[in-house]
């Protein structure tokens, strides 16, 4: 108890206080997390207002003759008439390595029970993408550990490529294993003692929600031991439209601190099309004209300023990154809807999933010909590149070839040679849900398929082999997979030991 | 030619008393070559060659049965020698298990060690938590106790010329926006 | 659109017509206006009062002074405050009132500007900090 009236004390002396000076206004309406104020005659655009019982609002519609507020947190207290009070600051969330292994809500108010977040810094939520200038082309690969996105749709650090695909395809599940195996690739670069090893962060911003899909993750990524190099951001179904409408901003804000830092961060934003729905639903309280879809009309800048800040800086602005992944949900596979149409032009690339090749086992449910990346293979180490560069071309003629399939007695030796080889490319590809596989374990799994050691396999048996030779490769071959890890490349006598590595392998695999 | 005739003569009484026939007697030795080549073309010299195709025959199989003899030895040598290989390579499998078991119970004790003083960790800051959590409450409510009890004694003791000078001086700090 | 934009239009000719000599709102003025609307109501006349009330309200903030004080005289701070250039005495109508709950010092509204320096406030701005 001592301690505590010592702590006043001291806090009372150090204390200046000064007169009071605001603008302030009237409650005129209140509904459905909006609030009108008559007044605030001096108030900003995006600046917090304050009301009583320390809620907190955002201005976002100045009108001739009234203020239209979001209101932040529990607005079951305020009434009509109460006052309202500007702030003359914008919105800030806590950024920094505090938040690492945190679970907190759009405001950055920790919601996990671990205490209070001791942060430094404050960035805004509303800030301005870096320009043309400080930027720099995406050359570093991002592994997502998942081998259908590693091989055919690379993913570069400081690349947005999107996740989409109708409900229940993957889309979070490819999420978390990138994020997973981030975690594992920079524990296994942090005890390599590499002082050139760059470690990604990760936040995962949880939009609409439900509050057990979240913990759900939370958990996974505790069991994996990813959390601590991982900030979630939630503003679940439950909460009120505004926390929905800013959490993928305070996520991104949080995001650029490690960028403007020179690190590497990565950001998952899941899913915006619920963002866009709550967009919709303030717009709509305040009054603003609808557009198509019932959404504003700028919906699409609701989306492009908040991926246009995930960027790859150049060495004089720090040389660090966001990694965009952002998640739309289409209905019906319909990605010519409004919103994945408007998020498909901004970013660079997309993933997409497809309920049927879901439904028929093939897991991740990624679909070769409508997936792309825009940036490539400039993402991709050498030696991955070596083994990867042919598999979608493969991919597409089997694709073009299996209507024939069932003549299979009538076709030539070629033809069946590819028919096979795509089967066999297809089932390689198959892949468990929060399994990450490395990408020199990947490469390796790769090369073997390409120099046919695959081939005598039966097709059913190819998701077992591939299982066999990952915990072969992780056992007795992680040599010659520290080797591709080390030097990024095939060379010669690294291509005769994986050789003799599978050979080793292929006389145990029954 | 007495001599040659005596033997003439004797031979001619021999002749005539043990009954030599001459023309009888070549006639038989006529009869007797054709069916001695008779049987020598036909029959002889099938039977003899049947005969050395046996020998032969004899010959090979007892020349195998010692070669089948020498192989089967040999074979026996291999199979000791596999079965010898075998069981060194199954011990060392064994060993190579038995090694693995240990370091794997080895690596479970360290980890059960390690997750028990996780535990004990993550229940010592939780109890730090608790106690942070508990003084941040008796910090509440002590600075609103504190704040609530200056206000009512200011409102109290304070008289009005105290106030009026406080007016003045607040008025004096006053600066133009 | 263009319904609201009459509304709007009728709502400032009523405004228009409260001013006084003064600048000010004359109440007598409103009181006829309001008897004159309740009399013969327009089309919309609810829409065209809310926005008749806002207009006032608007136009008479931008002369009140509203000055809560406790500790003085309020006339003495009103005119203390007027030679400080804070507020304009002689254009504005400054409403003084005690306002015990002040404790000491005074708060001054001037339009949607507010300064305050009271004990009050000193002592909430603690609570704040503190917690």
């Amino acid at each position: 108890m001592n301690s505590i009236t010592d702590l006043i004390r001291k806090e009372i002396e150090t204390l200046s206080v000064d007169a009071s000076r605001s603008n302030v206004g009237k409650v005129t309406m209140l509904a459905d997390g909006v609030a009108r104020v008559e007044g605030l005659s001096k108030v900003m655009y995006n600046e917090m207002v304050e009301f009583p019982n320390d809620v907190l609002g955002i201005a976002l519609n100045l009108e001739e003759d009234s203020v239209g507020c979001v209101l932040l947190g529990d607005t079951s207290s305020l009434k009509e008439g109460d006052d309202a009070k500007t702030t003359g600051k914008l919105l800030s969330v806590p950024v920094g390595m505090e938040l690492l292994g945190r679970v907190v809500d759009a405001a950055g108010r920790p919601i996990d029970g671990k205490g209070p977040i001791e942060a430094k810094e404050e960035y805004s939520v509303e800030r301005i993408a870096p320009g043309i200038i400080p930027r720099k082309s995406v050359d570093q690969p991002l592994q997502t550990g998942i081998m259908a996105v590693d091989s055919m749709i690379p993913i570069g650090r400081g690349q947005r490529e999107l996740i989409i695909g109708d409900r229940s395809t993957g889309k979070t599940t490819i999420a978390i294993d990138t994020i997973i195996n981030q975690a594992k690739i920079n524990k296994q670069g942090e005890q390599s003692g590499n002082k050139d090893f760059r470690p990604v962060y990760c936040i995962y911003v949880a939009v609409g929600q439900k509050n057990s899909n979240v913990a759900r993750t939370i958990k996974v990524l505790e069991e994996t031991g990813a959390m601590e190099y991982v900030t979630i951001v939630s503003a679940p179904a439950a909460d009120n439209p505004a926390n929905q409408y800013l959490a993928p901003y305070a996520g991104c804000a949080m995001g650029e601190w490690f960028m403007e830092n020179g690190r590497d961060a990565l950001i998952v934003y899941d899913d915006l099309s619920k963002h866009a729905v709550a967009y919709r639903q303030i717009s709509l309280i305040l009054k603003r004209p609808s557009g198509r879809e019932a959404y504003p009309g700028d919906v699409f800048y609701l989306h492009s300023r908040l991926l246009e800040r995930s960027a790859r800086l150049n060495e004089d602005n720090g040389n660090g990154s966001l990694t965009a992944l952002p998640i739309i949900e289409t209905q019906m596979g319909d990605v010519s809807g409004y919103i994945p149409t408007n998020v498909i032009s901004i970013t660079d690339g997309q993933i997409f999933l497809e309920t049927d090749l879901f439904n028929k086992g093939i897991r991740p449910a990624v679909s070769v010909g409508l997936s792309v990346s825009r940036v490539g293979s400039a993402a991709q180490i050498k030696a991955y590149k070596k083994v990867a560069g042919k598999v979608k071309l493969e991919l597409a003629q089997f694709r073009e070839l299996a209507a024939f399939s069932q003549f299979e007695s009538d076709l030539d030796t070629a033809t069946k040679a590819r028919l096979d080889r795509g089967a066999r490319i297809v089932e390689m590809f198959k892949q468990t849900a929060f399994n990450p596989i490395p990408v020199e374990v990947q490469t390796a799994i790769m090369w073997g398929m390409q120099n046919d050691f695959f081939d005598s396999i039966d097709v059913d048996k190819i998701s077992e082999a591939v299982t066999s030779l990952k915990d072969y490769l992780s056992a007795q071959g992680k040599e010659v997979c520290n080797e591709i890890y080390q030097s990024g490349k095939l060379e010669e006598s690294t291509e005769q030991n994986l050789r003799s590595a599978l050979e080793d392998w292929k006389r145990t695999f029954a | 030619m007495i001599a040659l005739a005596s033997l003439t003569d004797t031979a001619d009484k021999i002749v005539t008393n043990f009954g030599v026939d001459w023309p009888m007697f070549i006639a038989q030795s006529v009869n007797f070559t054709l069916v001695a080549l008779a049987i020598w073309f036909f029959a002889f010299k099938k039977i003899l060659s049947t005969i050395n195709e046996r020998e032969k025959q004899i010959a090979d199989s007892l020349k195998n049965a010692d070669r089948i003899k020498l192989e089967l030895e040999e074979t026996q040598l291999k199979q000791k020698d596999t079965l010898n290989e075998a069981s060194l390579e199954a011990k060392k499998t064994i060993n190579k298990a038995q090694e693995k078991a240990k370091s794997l119970l080895e690596a479970q004790k360290e980890e059960a060690r390690l997750e028990a003083e996780a535990i004990i960790a993550k229940a010592k800051s939780a109890m730090e938590l608790e106690r942070q959590n508990v003084l941040k409450d008796a910090r509440e409510e002590i600075a609103s106790l504190v704040v609530l009890a200056t206000s009512k004694v200011l409102d109290r003791e304070l008289n009005d010329d105290e106030r009026k000078r406080f007016t003045q001086q607040a008025e004096k700090y006053v600066q133009q926006q | 659109m263009s319904s609201s934009n009459k509304v709007f239009k009728v709502a400032q000719v009523l405004l228009n017509q409260s001013i006084g000599d003064n600048g000010r709102i004359d109440s007598d003025k409103v009181s006829a206006i309001l008897s004159e609307l309740r009399e013969n109501p327009p089309a919309k006349h609810i829409e065209i009062l809310k926005r008749f009330g806002f207009l006032v309200r608007r136009h008479m903030s931008s002369y009140q002074v509203s000055l809560e004080f406790k500790g003085g005289d309020g006339s003495e701070i009103a005119s203390n405050l007027s030679k400080k250039s804070f507020i304009d005495e002689n254009a504005s109508e400054v409403q003084a009132v005690d306002c015990p709950s002040l404790i000491a010092g005074f708060r001054v509204k001037v339009g949607d500007d507010v300064y305050e320096d009271s004990i009050a406030n000193r002592l909430n701005n603690v609570r704040k900090a503190l917690l």
